[in-house]
């Protein structure tokens, strides 16, 4: 072998190097502004107007709403699109959101489902972190301001799973885009306006005289100790014995729907997450409104619903019954559903 | 309740979301219209996460690996032989009982027999996609992938629940 095929080998590993551990570094910079944008919420109040869309294989979904936002928890979000929930609009503080359904004149009460802004997203950091490498991108024009641009990029495949745009003068998240495995645009967040304000009077955060309050979806406090929810579901609940790289249980309640002890574990990488039901009861998954597809996988007969790029999988082996809801490809749902069967 | 001012022990339930929704509800439109309640609340927020802060500083997070691990450790626990499960079951302190029990639910089976016709219970698909969605959105960074909240899209409420409309004044000003 000759010296010069020696040294062009060398270049080439060098090169190759390079290229595979590049997702991994960490751009501090990057890092930092991530931080900036997880708790500027809490300390900048803005009045804005938001376009978000879903989209998925067999159906895409949008909506545009005004924003204001009085830091820290202080939220009302006044819909313009769809028309079905044209002029509704949501007040929310911390965790609990207050609906107020005008065309059947009621405030919708919920409990632990946020609607607020970004909330929550600092507890969960270090794993995002831990399998997404931020790396900053080249600055861009949002809602007439100066936006920092953010790539997560995986650290196991390489590929971008999401990127995010933060104003450079607030930390505010201006732009989120998220990314299918194939690289295909699947959520868009977008702020078309935006105006920085600390005069949102707290009057703006009012409910209506002499609409009925209802009740919302009930949900359960969710604990951090996944473990101890499956030992308190009062069945044996099985965990998956495969789930893709980086993810973990972050999450999990022990719920009531209809009086069906249902535990949900919820596993995540940091971005992309995936939950799993469990109930003892044989509890069928009622798909009416949805277009279900039969599925075999391995020894399963499963159903297979979509909304938007989320999909559901429901399926029933021995006295158990499971839902899995995810936004993965089919190939790793049809993995962890089998890795449950084994 | 506009008239009268919040209780601190009301308020400080009000801000750990321990208030029954009814109450919940009264409480915030009284707070967005009194300015000395608010000022209240704004002052035992401050203080809570101030408490939750130091709480968050000096908590000690168990390891993922080990989080893990007792998740793998219950998925693959052996499960008792039949024999061991039945002997457990013919025990008396266990076994009367569990007769007495399956005596009774099989003459009430019998009477309500023919009367009517039970169905399965289900759970609609939108309950699995809504519960995922929440939890994803307050446990992770960037998870909101809800276009609308699912009580605007879908109206979906617990029937029975709907408590008295929230009383006119309670919004006016002070």
């Amino acid at each position: 072998m000759t010296l010069r095929r020696v040294l062009t080998l060398l270049l080439v590993l060098a090169a190759g190097a390079h290229v595979s551990a590049a997702p991994a570094q960490t751009d501090h910079t990057a890092f930092a502004l991530l931080h900036a944008a997880a708790e500027a919420p809490l300390h900048v109040s803005f009045v804005a107007q938001v376009e978000l869309l879903t989209i998925g294989s067999h159906g895409s979904d949008a909506s545009i709403f005004r924003v204001e936002h009085r830091a820290p928890n202080l939220t009302r979000r006044w819909y313009l699109a769809p028309s079905n929930v044209y002029g509704d609009w949501t007040v929310s503080r911390g965790d609990s959101t207050y609906a107020v359904d005008v065309k059947h004149h009621r405030v919708v009460v919920t409990r632990h489902d946020a609607f607020g802004v970004h909330f929550g997203w600092r507890h969960n950091l270090a794993l995002l972190t831990r399998n997404y490498a931020p790396i900053l991108g080249p600055d861009a024009q949002i809602a007439g301001r100066r936006a920092r641009t953010i790539s997560l990029v995986n650290r196991y495949s390489g590929a971008t799973t999401m990127r995010l745009w933060v104003d450079a003068a607030t930390g505010l998240m201006l732009q989120r885009q998220v990314y299918a495995t194939d690289g295909s645009l699947v959520v868009q967040m977008h702020f078309a306006e935006l105006r920085i304000t600390n005069d949102i009077p707290i009057s703006t955060f009012s409910l209506p005289a002499n609409y009925a309050q209802t009740i919302g979806p009930s949900r359960s406090l969710p604990s951090n100790n996944p473990a101890r929810a499956m030992a308190e579901s009062g069945f044996a609940a099985r965990a998956p014995r495969f789930l893709p790289e980086g993810f973990t249980p972050v999450a999990a309640d022990v719920g009531d729907e209809k009086g069906i002890r249902t535990l949900h574990i919820l596993y995540s990488d940091g971005l992309r997450t995936i939950s799993l039901f469990e109930n003892a009861r044989g509890a069928a998954v009622d798909m009416s409104g949805y277009h279900p597809v039969a599925l075999t996988v391995g020894p399963l007969h499963v159903e297979s619903v979509d909304r938007g790029p989320t999909t559901l999988f429901a399926w029933s082996q021995g006295n158990l019954h499971y839902a899995l809801v995810g936004d993965l490809n089919r190939e790793d749902l049809e993995k962890i559903a089998l890795s449950l069967a084994q | 309740m506009t008239n009268e001012h919040i209780d601190s022990s009301t308020l400080i339930d009000y801000l750990h979301h321990e208030l029954a929704p009814g109450q919940d509800v009264l409480v915030h439109a009284h707070l967005t219209a009194c300015t000395e309640c608010a000022g209240a609340y704004e002052a035992e927020a401050r203080l809570t996460e101030a408490l939750r802060a130091e709480a968050r500083a000096a908590e000690r997070e168990l390891p993922l690996r080990v989080e893990n691990h007792i998740l793998t450790g219950i998925a693959g626990r052996p499960i008792p032989a039949w024999f061991q499960r039945l002997h457990i079951l013919v025990r008396p302190a266990i076994g009367l009982p569990a007769a007495a029990v399956l005596v009774l639910a099989l003459a009430l089976g019998f009477a309500s027999l023919g009367s009517h016709t039970q169905h399965a219970p289900t759970i609609a698909a939108a309950y699995y996609l809504d519960a995922h969605a929440a939890l994803s959105n307050r446990s992770l960074p960037f998870a909101q992938t809800s276009v609308v909240p699912a009580a605007l899209d879908n109206g979906t409420t617990n029937a029975g629940n709907a408590s008295a409309a929230i009383a006119a004044n309670t919004i006016a000003s002070e």
